[in-house]
């Protein structure tokens, strides 16, 4: 060894000591990044030949655990998953209203009952009339009210799954091109840890919208997979694609009118148990558009039906020759083959209503009634009444096997919307918590700045030694050349 | 987990997880103590809420049936003091009646053929009454009165018996015109029948279905009508006639007398039976506002133990924040 060779070697220890400062110090800076991955020097010893002449950094490693990264992203997917049904669930049930509610389906028929028994006892009083007119009007709109929540989900839904996949095809592309960045840079022997970090940061984003697996290539490159199986990324990314309904109508399904997703050009089906693409984002805004807002959509259609066509028969009210009864779909009598959509289109009849041209003795003497008959004659009242409060099959498809009065009937509804919410609720807890644990377990592998500090204090240390030596070397060379 | 390093951020994000979740209780708690129901009742009750919105039906149905057996009462009252009326005019006429009967005088007849004309005018106003617009006695039509007034009623009975010759022809005149088809039921009548059942609880049903065309008030006015024509010009009777046909007319008035006790005794059953429909409605309101409360109100004993703990949680979590917050090595060194 000469002291040359010294001089170098400690030089060396210097420059390895400079940049193990400057990873520290990115470390330090990063430790509010979540998606930062901790920094690690790879410190080996510089080879001459045979002989050891100082140290040199090998490479950076990014401190990340694979596995609990895999977890975590699939733990965001089915966050996200029971997250949008959870919220679609949550307002259905909200709006239709829990029993407690006062403007709750179910209360506002049991309020239009009893605007009836008055009305029955007192058929000459208009006061008590109007009210049953009032009644009926809250009922009809209250159905509306539900069937626009469901419709504005839907397309909302509609929406969501445009913005989704094109949010998915342009991180598949970018994630294609850091890839292809990182195999040059790393070919070259240069450090990609921080476009790894990038393309990681782009990777998680994704992972709510699809449950991916993340596989390595050579070169530092990687491949994407769907939990189902799909091929998002393999050297080259995958296409999706989507024609969004500006307007999405009551009955309008996959097919006819709303379009499916297609992978690479062919159409894929999704299913909410998992499925080609999994349960994430995408997956439950499918879901919500194709199952579950259209069920809600027709058991409350198979509702506004049962009672549109309880009040619309001729033995409740004679004088109606095949027009519409007291509830009209959109003004008109209602016809089996237009279900679909019918509680957002529910009404009061004109007839019964002053304010819409009509007269309140129709409700007492009949909706085709010419004059307004015997004022104490509580016959239509008493049968409509009655009507309604009979326990009957609903002849939508949609309720088959249940029966009961229109008013058990909401409230059977009612309690289906709440027990697919709780469902749903309990569901998504699970899942939060789970992600939640992961996503703890994940950020344990981050900065520690204590560890950082105390990496700083050796490096310190180093640093001062490596100089020292320097100056021995110095001094010895001086003291030769003194000679 | 790694031996050497535990990540910063990893202790924040479970604490700031645990002060979220503990002050999502919390806000919970005084919004269910504050408002006292429960904040998801369908939780509680696991979804099933079917029967809570039975009991809420029955107490909407139950205000609407009180509200119907209160219009009922009115109407019975109404129906009742009609009737009431009626039998005491009836009643009253009894004894000059049974004085004509042993009398040959013609003032004696006069005089009460003129007390049965008054009377008999005083019921058909009794029976034309109106409560807050309403005839109760016209059965379905109950815009307008169900009979003629007093002295056109008169002036038709005058008809019917004109140029009778025996008391017999007048009272089985007058008893054609009562009880048939074409006399009293479609010339004097002008109501319609009688109000359909109402239902006044969720048991029981009422018809009050009495009108002044039931056999009850026919018979009463018959028996005030033959007294009645003792004085009528258009009949030629004697004296002896004359007696005959008051010994006839005290019959026919007390038939009709106990016909307005019948119809009396039956309004009277059916005002007692809204009357224990009315308490019985009471009743089941209250059962059924306590099992809705049971169903929705929050308990605030409970809610308060439950925020003390709350609190004390979160307060906790507070402290350890903080302390964690002055714990790095950077301060030391």
């Amino acid at each position: 060894m000469t002291i040359g060779s010294a001089l170098a070697s400690a030089l060396s220890g210097l420059t390895v000591s400079a940049r193990l400062a400057e990873i520290a110090s990115n470390n330090i800076a990063n430790a509010l990044n979540d998606g930062f991955a901790k920094k690690q020097a790879v410190v080996t010893a510089r080879m001459l030949g045979d002989q050891g002449a100082g140290a040199r950094v090998q490479g950076v490693t990014r401190s990340v655990d694979e596995l609990i990264l895999g977890d975590l992203r699939l733990a965001t997917a089915a966050h996200h998953f029971h997250q949008s049904e959870t919220t679609f669930l949550q307002g259905i049930d909200t709006v239709f209203g829990t029993a407690e509610d006062e403007g709750a389906i179910s209360n506002r028929i049991a309020g239009f009952e009893a605007a009836l028994t008055r009305a029955q006892s007192r058929p000459d009083s208009d006061p008590r009339l109007q009210s049953v007119v009032d009644a009926a009007k809250w009922v009809a709109s209250g159905l509306n009210d539900v069937s626009k929540e469901i419709q504005t989900s839907r397309q909302a839904a509609e929406t969501r799954i445009s913005g989704l996949v094109s949010q998915l095809n342009s991180d598949l592309q970018r994630i294609g091109e850091l890839n292809a960045k990182i195999t040059r840079i790393s070919t070259s022997g240069r450090d990609s840890s921080a476009i790894e970090d990038q393309r990681q940061q782009v990777i998680d984003r994704l992972a709510s919208v699809v449950p991916l697996r993340e596989e390595k290539r050579p070169n530092g490159a990687i491949a994407l997979f769907s939990s189902g199986g799909l091929v998002l990324l393999d050297g080259r990314a995958a296409e999706f694609g989507f024609t969004p309904n500006a307007h999405v109508m009551p009955d309008e399904t996959i097919g006819s009118g709303l379009s499916a997703l297609t992978f690479n050009g062919q159409e894929i089906t999704l299913n909410a148990q998992g499925g080609r693409l999994g349960v994430g984002e995408l997956t439950a805004q499918f879901d919500l558009r194709d199952r579950l807002a259209p069920q809600a959509q027709a058991h409350l259609d198979g509702l506004a039906r049962d009672l549109v066509e309880r009040l619309q028969d001729p033995a409740v009210d004679p004088t109606l020759g095949g027009a519409a009864g007291l509830f009209t779909d959109a003004g008109t009598a209602f016809a089996a083959a237009n279900e679909t959509g019918l509680s957002g289109r529910i009404a009061v009849n004109a007839a019964v209503s002053p304010e819409a041209g009509g007269a309140l003795w129709r409700l007492r003497a009949g909706i085709g009634a010419a004059s307004p008959g015997d004022p104490g004659d509580a016959t239509i009242l008493l049968a409509m009444g009655a009507k309604v409060a009979r326990s009957l099959s609903p002849a939508s498809a949609a309720l088959s096997g249940q029966s009961g009065s229109v008013a058990e009937l909401a409230s059977g509804l009612s309690a289906g919307f709440s027990v697919s919410r709780l469902g749903a609720e309990r569901a998504q807890s699970f899942a939060a918590t789970r992600h939640e644990t992961l996503k703890a377990e994940h950020l344990e592998n981050g900065v520690d700045t204590d560890e950082e500090m105390q990496t700083l204090l050796l490096i310190e240390q180093a640093y001062a030694a490596n100089a020292r030596v320097i100056q021995a070397a110095d001094a010895m060379m001086q003291s030769i050349l003194e000679i | 987990m790694s031996l050497v390093s535990l990540g910063d951020m990893a202790q924040t994000f479970m604490l700031r997880g645990q002060i979220n979740r503990l002050k999502g209780e919390v806000t919970r708690t005084t919004a269910e103590l504050a408002s006292g129901q429960k904040l998801d009742v369908a939780q509680s009750l696991n979804g099933d809420t079917a029967q809570l919105s039975s009991y809420l039906r029955a107490q909407a149905l139950i205000q609407g049936y009180q509200t119907a057996a209160s219009d009922q009462a009115l109407q019975a009252e109404a129906m009742q003091s009609a009737v009431e009326t009626v039998l005491d005019l009836g009643e009253g006429l009894v004894s000059p009646i049974m004085t004509a009967a042993q009398s040959l005088s013609t003032q004696v007849f006069d005089t009460v053929a003129r007390d049965a004309q008054s009377r008999l005018t005083a019921a058909v106003a009794a029976l034309n009454v109106s409560v807050a617009g309403r005839y109760p006695m016209a059965g379905v039509t109950s815009g307008s009165p169900p009979l003629p007034s007093g002295e056109l009623f008169l002036a038709e009975l005058k008809t019917v018996v004109d140029g009778a010759s025996t008391p017999e022809e007048v009272v089985s005149r007058l008893s054609d015109w009562f009880n048939g088809s074409t006399g009293y039921s479609s010339a004097a009548y002008a109501g319609g029948d009688g109000a359909k059942p109402v239902q006044i609880s969720r048991t029981e049903v009422v018809s009050l279905s009495v009108t002044a065309n039931d056999p009850e008030i026919r018979r009463a006015l018959h028996g005030l009508a033959v007294a009645a024509m003792l004085d009528a010009p258009n009949i030629s009777l004697n004296a002896e006639q004359r007696q005959t046909l008051a010994t006839m007319a005290y019959a026919e008035l007390d038939a009709g007398n106990a016909a307005a006790v019948n119809l009396g005794a039956r309004i009277g059953t059916m005002q007692q039976q809204i009357d224990v429909a009315q308490s019985r409605n009471g009743s089941e309101a209250l059962v059924f506002e306590s099992r809705i409360a049971r169903d929705i109100e929050a308990d605030p004993f409970t809610l308060a133990t439950e925020l003390e703990a709350v609190q004390t949680n979160l307060e906790m979590v507070y402290s350890i924040t903080a302390r964690l917050s002055r714990l790095h090595l950077s301060d030391y060194l």
